[in-house]
């Protein structure tokens, strides 16, 4: 049997198992009985490993070139080196669905695993959920995007990805916001079935906030490589874009974050039940409507995607979670009372519920944008789109806000704060906030809109705020920790990160969040160019000198590249050499020509002089050179890498707590 | 219990003047922010009511219709949909992608007889559009193929 008949036939059997495990799920939720419960359980095994052997067998025809499938033809070709033939997954529709669909799996077997001999009250509805996902995927994937279909005739080579894709972003990039959207199915599927089954304690809070954890780390990931892939490759001169597509994967990103807090309040206080249990549903629900925005083609993008009918399937999987969820939801809605009030204004309740709402309302104001061309036309009959500007202006007063919460929160108690409290605790950060804030109107670089120097200012100081606040909890813990166990300071920080890692974890995470802050304020200063230069003529940004030197080939077989040779002085020193290049690649047989260019950077840790070669001349050598002076670009990667770090240290493992959880 | 609800209409204030606020912020910037987006079709059905303003107008380059000049860094091109075709006039960075016959969304203003653009986007690399004029297109390459080359049979 060939690959492509066997990942056929397993995509069919899968469907086939994950409708029995379904009705299993549901009839052992009815029967309540331990051995339909493991029939179920095992039914999810099942259809990953069928879900597995689809995706195996779409690789080999990947890997060995069964060009007559159409997928194959479409993605690969004979040239491509072998590791984008395996990234060539999810490079296109069929196969990232598939690829989805498998993630899916291997979620739902972990859980199932994690789960097998507890819990047996909450998993019927667990699997039910999950297999009702993957059974959505699954018909998609059957009865209208089949990665196995073949060609009617026999062909024997392809077209290959794009070259501009074959980079080693596409083997990262995809999967990690794919793990990220799909892994809000999990949370999604406790929230179902603590809903479902009424079981509305605090065990499912933990297993939710546990995966909610995973889906953010990753969602974390992906948008931060999407960034960097924009930057460092594309030669979009920028990172972000306010892209329907980008912002389709930011949005599920701020709703986890604010579900992450408010995940600790219910925790500790019981409080805000069904506003978690409304975030978890929202999460997941944007990470269908992303998909769905993206894949059906109504809003406008620069990363296209088919305009295909599977946007009309996702269309009614979401109508379908929407209103059973939310009947659910209000249905239980009595039983989710809170069991405590808020007590004070200044507390840390408070200020998470704060944080919450903004978190929210940037989600909201976003989406908005989003949709906004769809609305107008369906309102008034004209598509108006909404720019940069407005996601600008409007982002810029909500991210200091929630800045500025940021270095709160671990000000202010638990229930109420005390004025003495308060002093104590406020009067260093507060002092260091007025002082930066002072030092700033003075000696900060003025930009010509009074209200962005406001922000500039607010934006530093609030960062010098937050990372005092953090560096005194530290402080203040490790100081505790040396006064009762005499360790020294190195030991005393590292066995506070262990003693509590969502904590400390989270405040690395904060960390993270302050240095991306800075870099973002760096756009404020940043530079723009464009130079009609010939060879040895000379141009001037900044404090920066550049003389255009030469233009010479760079040529092998896939490509054949043009480079322009520039060196920089700055203050006239030598500062560096820049090879921006436009880049021609052979096309193979099938392939449509692709031009391509690669930037040029010098970086330091204050800022980039990045270059792109526009166009060049070759009869008189004349060229156009783009250069971008970018203030503070490397604190978004920093700060990007420590904010996973603090993650890997919230999510770790405690071995202390799995007893408990148990 | 006049202390508990002094409490919350605390909360009601603050939280109220959270939501009024954004909803400021987002009912002032968004007009300034927004443009037409129509179709080279639906311009050309109405060119007055676009008039002097910027829009985003998209439509797929006119193949063979590129002149580029390298040395002022100026492009000419004819943009269509199924009607007549708009001329384009650009100065400036082109994306990789832009070539005959590709999709684009132009942003600038209708000026004098042609479209003045200040920004061009290419659809982006990601090859999932071609899918559905995929199997004709790949019919003809195959009947093309059977033709001249020689070839295995997998089936």
């Amino acid at each position: 049997m060939t690959p492509e008949k066997i990942g056929q036939y397993s995509l069919y059997f899968a469907l086939i198992v994950c409708v029995f495990g379904l009705l299993t799920s549901i009839f052992a939720q009815l029967k309540k009985k331990s051995t339909y419960v493991r029939i179920a359980r095992n039914s999810v095994w099942a259809v990953s490993l069928c879900v597995l052997s689809a995706a195996v067998s779409l690789w080999v025809c990947l890997l060995t070139g069964r060009f007559h499938v159409e997928y194959v033809h479409q993605y690969t070709n004979d040239t491509m080196p072998i590791i984008y033939k395996v990234a060539a997954l999810w490079g296109g529709q069929n196969g990232s669905l598939l690829f989805w669909l498998m993630i899916l799996c291997a979620y739902s077997s972990v859980v199932m695993w994690q789960n097998r001999q507890k819990n047996y009250n909450f998993l019927p509805m667990v699997c039910a959920t999950l297999l009702s996902i993957a059974g959505f995927f699954l018909i998609l994937i059957n009865f209208d995007a089949n990665p196995f279909a073949v060609v009617p005739f026999a062909l024997d080579y392809g077209k290959g990805l794009n070259p501009l894709l074959q980079n080693y972003y596409m083997i990262i990039h995809p999967p990690s916001l794919y793990l990220g959207f799909v892994g809000m199915s999990v949370p999604f599927a406790f929230a179902m079935s603590a809903l479902i089954t009424g079981q509305l304690d605090n065990r499912w809070i933990v297993q939710v906030r546990t995966w909610t954890l995973v889906a953010w780390f990753f969602l974390s990931i992906g948008n931060l490589l999407g960034s960097s892939w924009a930057y460092e490759v594309l030669g979009w001169g920028g990172y972000w874009a306010w892209d329907p597509v980008e912002n389709a994967a930011f949005i599920p990103w701020l709703t986890t974050s604010a579900f992450l807090h408010s995940a600790i309040i219910q925790e500790k206080r019981g409080m805000l039940k069904t506003w978690n249990m409304v975030l978890v549903i929202l999460s997941f629900i944007m990470t269908l409507l992303g998909t769905f925005l993206t894949r059906s083609g109504i809003v406008s993008s620069v990363h296209s995607f088919a305009q295909s009918n599977i946007g009309t399937y996702f269309l009614v999987f979401l109508i379908i979670s929407i209103g059973v969820s939310v009947g659910f939801l209000l249905y239980r809605l009595k039983d989710l009372q809170s069991q405590h009030e808020l007590d004070a204004i200044v507390s840390r309740e408070s200020a998470f519920l704060f944080n919450n709402l903004i978190f929210v309302g940037a989600a909201f104001a976003i989406l908005w944008g989003t949709l906004f061309p769809v609305l107008s036309e369906w309102v008034r009959g004209t598509k108006i789109t909404v720019g940069a500007p407005y996601f600008n202006s409007i982002m810029v007063p909500i991210g200091l806000i929630l800045l500025f919460l940021t270095g709160v929160g671990p000000l202010v108690a638990w229930r109420k704060t005390s004025k003495e409290q308060l002093k104590k605790h406020f009067v260093w950060p507060v002092g260091l906030l007025l002082g930066s804030s002072l030092l700033l109107l003075f000696f900060a670089p003025k930009t010509s809109s009074l209200l962005s120097n406001v922000y500039i200012n607010l934006s530093f100081s609030l960062c010098v705020f937050v990372t005092a606040s953090i560096f005194f909890e530290y402080k203040h813990g490790a100081d505790l920790r040396r006064k009762f166990f005499k360790e020294s300071y190195g030991l005393a920080i590292l066995k506070l990160i262990v003693s509590n890692k969502r904590r400390y974890g989270g405040y690395i995470v904060h960390l993270g969040i302050v240095l991306l802050f800075v870099g973002f304020t760096g756009t404020a200063y940043r530079q723009e160019k464009e130079f009609k230069l010939n060879p040895n003529q000379i141009a001037k940004i900044k404090d920066y000198t550049l003389k255009y030197e030469a233009l010479y080939p760079d040529n092998n077989p896939h490509r054949e590249k043009v480079v322009a040779k520039v060196n920089v002085w700055k203050d006239k020193v030598f500062f560096g050499e820049l090879t921006p290049s436009v880049v021609f690649y052979t096309p193979s047989r099938g392939e449509e020509a692709q031009q391509g260019t690669e930037v040029s950077m010098l970086r330091s840790v204050k800022e980039d002089v990045y270059a792109a070669l526009i166009t060049f001349d070759p009869s008189d050598r004349s060229i156009f050179l783009k250069i971008i002076i970018n203030p503070l670009v490397g604190f978004i990667w920093f700060g990007g890498l420590l904010l996973v770090l603090g993650g890997v240290v919230v999510m770790w493992p405690n071995r202390k707590n799995t007893a408990v959880y148990a | 219990m006049n202390f508990k609800k002094l409490k919350n209409t605390q909360f009601i204030i603050a939280l109220s003047l959270l939501v009024v606020g954004i909803g400021i912020v987002v009912s002032t910037t968004l007009p300034q922010a927004t443009k037409y987006y129509v179709t080279v079709d639906e311009f050309l059905k109405a060119p007055e009511k676009y008039a002097q303003q910027s829009i985003k107008l998209a439509g797929r380059v006119v193949p063979n219709s590129i002149d580029k000049n390298t040395q002022t860094l100026t492009w000419t091109f004819k943009v269509m949909e199924s009607e007549a075709p708009i001329d384009v006039y650009y100065q400036g960075a082109m994306p990789d992608t832009f070539k005959d016959e590709v999709d684009v969304v132009l942003t600038g203003e209708y000026v004098g007889g042609r479209f003045v653009a200040v920004e061009v986007l290419a659809k982006c690399a990601s090859r999932y559009e071609e899918k559905l004029e995929a199997p004709l297109q790949m019919q003809e390459q195959a009947n093309h193929l059977s033709s001249e080359d020689t070839h295995r049979d997998d089936t």
